[in-house]
């Protein structure tokens, strides 16, 4: 019982620091040609949503909440609040989607993910520049996140088998 | 329910399908501007609500060049007013050139101020270059060769003598407009606007009682700038200004409209008279004659069932009643009055 | 074991994109003449795109250009540049906004009062 619980805080400790690595390295990427400004393709979404698949609502929030943060210590309080209610939105959305409905794939979840994300963001801004100008991005980051989300949801697929051999060596390890 | 899911996708591909050509259809239908350039004027013609608008509006425009180029223009070489001033006669076989002058002769004994023969004025004034101020011989010289006696029509031929000139200068611009606006009539256009230089034909034939809003020109400011609106649906708008062509000598100001009685550019206390009439030929010559009568020459409009607004040099403007609840004051440095012609 | 694709799946996709399109064509077509630039969401100033000279003004940090018909960010203080790359607006609805200076640049089009030519 015990080891069960210090595993999984370790393997939340983990996915943090791992999609903290994922965003830094995903602002290292120049603008893609064939994305419009803004765009990213979320690499971190991946590891919210494998979280919110194996580990649980409390961890899956932490590392919502711990990106976040690191936004704001490294881009400012904006970038931060943008990531923090993007986050959630789409963290909670994936706790929904990867937990109680069975019926929608990885594809699936990878999409509704972003188009989550997004959202949040959008309200963000629309709330920081006051102006319903921001929503003239609106259809454009549509197209995005089914794009990303395809992107994340095949690689959420493939790499199911290697975060599950994680946990594996990780019981294993403690096992002894 | 097998059905409706395997259904779905198609449906979903159909509907996105009707989106693309609904946004196509739309687009095909908005607003469409052609640009061109006639009568020593900018040409800007603008149509609503009509398929293939670009091509239409084209056609205005191609339309108002041929006009320009064919007779109008007192500078291009293959216009028939280009080789009356040239060979002092022409012979119009068609008789368009011919009606078009007696038609301008029509307006301009209206005035008694006016010349079609104007073009020694601009000429010996140097209007369109640096600008000179003749000497009294010159100017009474003018004064001869614009005597409009000098002008002969005899059946199909125009005659020219003592050295006069002939130029639509205060006329080309609305006529083309005009035709501009037949022109896109005939093509079926909905609803259209064509600028010429001063001169702005609205027309707008679907019934609705949609008005166009059209700026009246600031003469204070800079082209492009408007003083107040006017709201019209199917008119010709005018405006004559002291701004347009003008030199300055010694701190006096010469501008482009010239007395033909007294040879000299016009001067008084009007800066600027926009006139909005019927048709674009009569708005042209209305808005001329008025800038140079002044307001002696509100009768006139009133004859001709044209209203006015006459701009003063301090800012006042006078304004015939009838434009009452069409005219819309922008800047409030103007003073504004409404009169009742009798 | 989650699936990779289910049916449910593509009409997800397929309800996001047709909201997208829908979104893009019910987007005006209008040319518009006038722009408004907002700091905070309060308008800071309402500019003319007509004419012939551009104009550079700096807001905020954020050194917007606009005539010759149209308006676009020029460069910004800001890290992500989503204003500078949204490009040249000349449409109606079209926006450039950027977050981090609370900047939006939106064209308005035309307000009903404005002429549609001006005589003269």
């Amino acid at each position: 019982m015990k080891s069960a619980k210090i595993q999984k805080l370790t393997v939340t400790a983990l996915f943090t620091s791992l999609s903290v690595v994922l965003s830094v390295l995903e602002s290292f990427l120049p603008t893609f040609a064939f994305l419009p400004p803004g765009a990213k393709p979320g690499f971190s979404n991946i590891i919210v949503m494998f979280s919110a698949m194996s580990l649980g609502v409390p961890q899956t929030l932490f590392i919502v909440v711990a990106k976040a943060f690191f936004a704001f210590l490294t881009r400012g309080a904006v970038a931060g609040l943008m990531s923090l209610a993007g986050g959630f939105l789409s963290g909670i959305c994936m706790l929904i989607v990867l937990r109680r409905i069975k019926r929608i794939g990885c594809i699936g979840a990878g999409v509704l993910s972003a188009v989550c994300h997004n959202t949040g963001q959008l309200i963000v801004s629309f709330i920081t520049v006051g102006s319903t100008a921001v929503f003239g991005y609106a259809p454009v980051l549509l197209v995005v996140s089914v794009v990303t989300g395809v992107i994340t949801g095949a690689i959420l697929k493939a790499a199911i088998p290697y975060f599950n051999g994680l946990e594996k060596l990780f019981s294993k390890e403690m096992g002894k | 329910m097998k059905t409706v899911k395997k259904l779905l996708p198609f449906v979903c591909v159909l509907a996105i399908c009707a989106v693309f050509v609904f946004s196509f259809v739309k687009d095909m239908y908005s607003e469409k501007t052609q640009y061109g350039f006639a009568c020593g004027s900018e040409v800007k013609v603008t149509v609503f609500g009509t398929k293939n608008g670009e091509e239409k509006a084209q056609a205005a425009v191609d339309e108002i060049n041929r006009m320009d180029s064919l007779f109008l223009s007192d500078t291009i070489s293959t216009s028939a007013t280009f080789k009356l001033n040239e060979q002092g006669e022409y012979t119009d076989d068609s008789g368009e050139f011919i009606s078009y002058i007696n038609e301008c002769v029509d307006l301009v004994s209206k005035c008694g101020k006016m010349t079609l023969l104007s073009k020694p004025f601009v000429d010996t004034w140097d209007i369109s270059g640096d600008g000179r101020v003749p000497s009294h011989e010159e100017i009474a010289e003018t004064v001869k060769k614009a005597d409009m006696k000098n002008l002969i029509v005899s059946g199909n031929r125009v005659t020219l003598s003592n050295g006069a000139k002939l130029s639509f200068g205060a006329f080309g611009k609305g006529t083309v407009c005009e035709k501009g606006v037949e022109i896109l009539k005939s093509e079926g256009v909905k609803g259209g606007i064509v600028t010429v230089g001063g001169t702005v034909g609205v027309f707008e034939s679907s019934g609705e009682s949609d008005e166009f809003t059209v700026g009246v020109r600031d003469p204070f400011g800079n082209a492009g700038e408007y003083f107040a609106t006017l709201s019209v649906s199917n008119s010709f708008l005018s405006t004559s200004g002291d701004y347009e062509k003008y030199f300055e000598k010694d701190g006096k100001r010469y501008c482009h409209i010239f007395d033909a009685k007294t040879g000299l550019p016009v001067e008084s206390d009007i800066t600027s008279v926009t006139v909005i009439s019927n048709g674009g030929t009569q708005s042209d010559f209305l808005s001329t004659a008025l800038f140079i009568l002044g307001e002696d020459g509100m009768d006139l409009a009133k004859q001709e069932n044209a209203e006015f607004i006459i701009v003063k040099k301090d800012k006042s403007v006078i304004i015939s009643s009838t434009l009452q609840g069409k005219f819309h004051l922008v800047d409030d440095s103007f003073s504004v009055s409404f009169v009742e012609v009798n | 074991m989650k699936k990779l694709i289910t049916l449910q799946d593509l009409i997800i996709i397929a309800v996001i994109i047709l909201a997208a399109v829908l979104l893009l064509a019910f987007r005006s077509n209008e040319i518009g003449k006038t722009a408004v630039i907002r700091i905070d969401g309060k308008e800071y100033k309402t500019v003319n795109l007509e004419s012939d000279e551009k104009t550079e003004i700096s807001v905020n940090g954020v050194s917007v250009v606009y005539g010759c018909g149209e308006i676009y960010v020029e460069n910004s203080t800001c890290h992500d540049k989503i204003c500078v790359n949204a490009g040249h607006l000349s449409k109606k609805g079209q926006a450039a906004v950027c977050v981090p200076n609370r900047v939006s640049v939106e064209i308005v089009g035309n307000d009903k009062n404005a002429p549609k030519a001006v005589t003269g």
